[in-house]
């Protein structure tokens, strides 16, 4: 069986996809989905290590990450859907109102 | 380890009303003021604040909800504080929510959820609960920075938030990750065995820690994760801005309190360099980039997050004395903040205009009230005695001297003389320029009236009498942690 090390290679390449995708990418939908990778990867890892130390700890976590991914979507699916209908774009280059 | 409700009674109670205020906006009648809502919302907070006045006298430390959450002094000092400021904000909410046309009594509701949350970050004993309170504080803040949908800052605000929110939630989940990979556990009592060294596990730990405290970084507003700051506080509405400045920056430091003195003491030497590079970056970031700020929104945002930077200046000391400071000033700066921003909302007119230090010209000698009560929460901010900020900066200054870091305290008294660059241009514009606008809009706003004397004498009080303050702060720390590294050894 593969270690936890392997796990935790997979984890990070996942992490880093994501992580670059919410920085480079211009969609705010694709950005959403970028952060859910992340947040994918930490279960990964998490769900890794539970499996690694024996323990349950460690998967009660990724329940509650999956229900707060879940919850994130939901807002921030209403927000890109808000900014839609006023604005007519889903690019965050529109989003400058404010410059500081 | 059983579950003890008692315990925690105000996060229940304060739950359990979010759901009903939730419920009775499904109910209301549209463009009607959710009064009976607001009414429940500030005697509920009036009666909590009371039960965790009662409770904040108790001694030792007691464990809950199966083990996840603690409550000690600290614990309830800062509950109590989270309350003042939601019950601050509340005063000044119905008058500011009808100009603004926001007819819902789910306001309260999201306001009461953020509140659970922030008792849930400050009261872990786990990092479980640290992040559920975390993603529970800020859910709700999400929506209400959005809530003025027509007014096309506001959702702006409320998705920048969002997206930086989210990824820096997921950073703070990856680094818990890799403690849980490495200690075994996410208790917080677990942290007690943190290594750092060159071996894997103590690469683990140091990585994990990092990205731990990035996370919280971003939620407290600290330099270098401090660029969404003036956005969302200018583009939300303002009496959500006042929370976020004063209850967010409680519960993001109550958190770090926590983490930080569940550490074992041969950390701290490690930890110290970045922490004193962060306060000193904070300061300036702040305190610089308010020189050039206009909007009387985005000048306090630049100036809260300054203030962060004080307040990790105390925090770095790791003695009684900064301690004491910690919470001394995060009650003064929730006084004078929320005070700075009622007497905003009073100046404003509908849809976000009269927030420029322009459209203030003159206004202090035609509204004296406000004007002397903008004038003191200025001061208060500035440092000069005799108000509550002044106290809260002699002890967070003097903790750092006494830790043997005088550089970081020249730093920050530095700051403080940057700062009066553009606190005095606030004070210049109230009382010694000609009024800008030939037609004068008086000022509405009874509940922001109140909120702004109630700030000001609590300001002025909390700078003339401050023994037994600093008496009952000094025991929210003794009895729970005096030195970093003891809460790991309490039951």
């Amino acid at each position: 069986m593969a270690g936890p090390s392997s796990y935790m290679f997979v984890a990070a390449i996942l992490f880093l996809i994501g992580a670059v995708g919410v920085v480079v990418r211009r969609d705010l939908i694709v950005i959403l989905m970028a952060v859910e990778i992340m947040l994918n990867a930490v279960n990964l890892q998490f769900l890794a290590f539970a499996r690694q130390l024996g323990q349950s700890e460690g998967q009660v976590f990724v329940f509650m990450v999956m229900v707060v991914a879940a919850a994130e979507a939901a807002i921030g699916l209403a927000f890109v859907l808000l900014l839609y209908r006023t604005r007519k774009t889903i690019n965050v280059d529109n989003i400058n109102l404010m410059q500081g | 380890m059983d579950f003890r409700v008692g315990l925690v009674a105000v996060e229940v109670a304060l739950s359990l009303l979010a759901l009903l205020f939730i419920l009775l906006g499904a109910w209301q009648r549209p463009n009607t003021s959710p009064t009976g809502a607001w009414a429940v919302a500030v005697l509920a907070l009036i009666a909590l604040g009371g039960f965790s006045l009662s409770s904040s006298g108790i001694d030792g430390v007691a464990r809950s909800f199966y083990g996840l959450v603690v409550s000690d002094r600290l614990g309830a000092f800062l509950g109590l504080f989270s309350l003042i400021s939601g019950l601050l904000v509340l005063f000044m909410s119905p008058a500011y929510l009808s100009r603004e046309g926001i007819h819902k009594a789910e306001y309260y509701g999201l306001v009461f959820l953020s509140l659970v949350g922030g008792f849930f970050m400050f009261k872990a004993a786990s990092l479980l609960t640290l992040f559920l309170g975390l993603e529970v504080l800020s859910m709700p803040l999400y929506v209400l920075c959005g809530l003025k949908r027509n007014f096309g800052k506001s959702p702006e605000a409320g998705l920048k938030y969002f997206y930086l929110g989210a990824f820096f939630s997921a950073v703070m989940l990856y680094g818990i990750s890799f403690l849980y990979g490495a200690l075994g556990t996410v208790n917080l009592e677990g942290l007690a065995a943190l290594a750092i060294s060159s071996n894997r596990h103590g690469l683990m730990c140091a990585f994990g820690l990092a990205l731990l405290l990035c996370g919280l970084a971003f939620k407290a507003g600290l330099a270098p994760f401090h660029a969404w700051v003036p956005d969302v506080y200018e583009g939300a509405p303002t009496t959500i801005t006042a929370f976020m400045a004063t209850f967010v920056k409680v519960a993001a430091f109550g958190a770090l309190i926590r983490i930080l003195f569940s550490l074992p003491p041969d950390i701290l030497p490690v930890l110290k360099p970045f922490g004193w590079l962060v306060a000193v970056l904070t300061m300036f970031a702040g305190n610089l980039g308010a020189l050039y700020q206009t909007n009387i929104k985005r000048l306090l945002a630049f100036s809260s997050i300054a203030h962060a930077g004080y307040l990790l200046v105390g925090l770095l000391s790791f003695n009684a004395l900064g301690q004491q400071g910690v919470l001394y000033y995060l009650l003064a700066y929730t006084f004078m903040n929320v005070g700075a921003f009622a007497v905003v909302i009073a100046f404003g007119q509908r849809g976000e205009e009269n927030v420029t230090l322009d459209d203030l010209r003159g206004m202090g000698l035609r509204h004296p009230f406000l004007g002397v009560a903008m004038a003191l929460f200025i001061l208060s901010m500035i440092g000069i005695p005799p108000t509550a900020g002044f106290v809260g900066k002699y002890y967070l200054f003097a903790a750092a001297l006494s830790a043997g870091m005088p550089v970081l305290a020249v730093i920050g008294v530095l700051n403080s003389v940057i700062s009066l660059g553009y606190y005095l241009r606030v004070l210049v514009a109230l009382f010694m320029m000609p009024e800008a606008r030939a037609v004068i809009i008086p000022p509405k706003g009874f509940g922001a009236k109140v909120a702004v004397a109630a700030c000001a004498v609590l300001v002025l009080w909390f700078g003339c009498f401050v023994s037994s303050p600093i008496a009952a702060f000094q025991g929210a720390f003794s009895q729970s942690m005096l030195q970093p590294g003891t809460i790991a050894r309490l039951p």
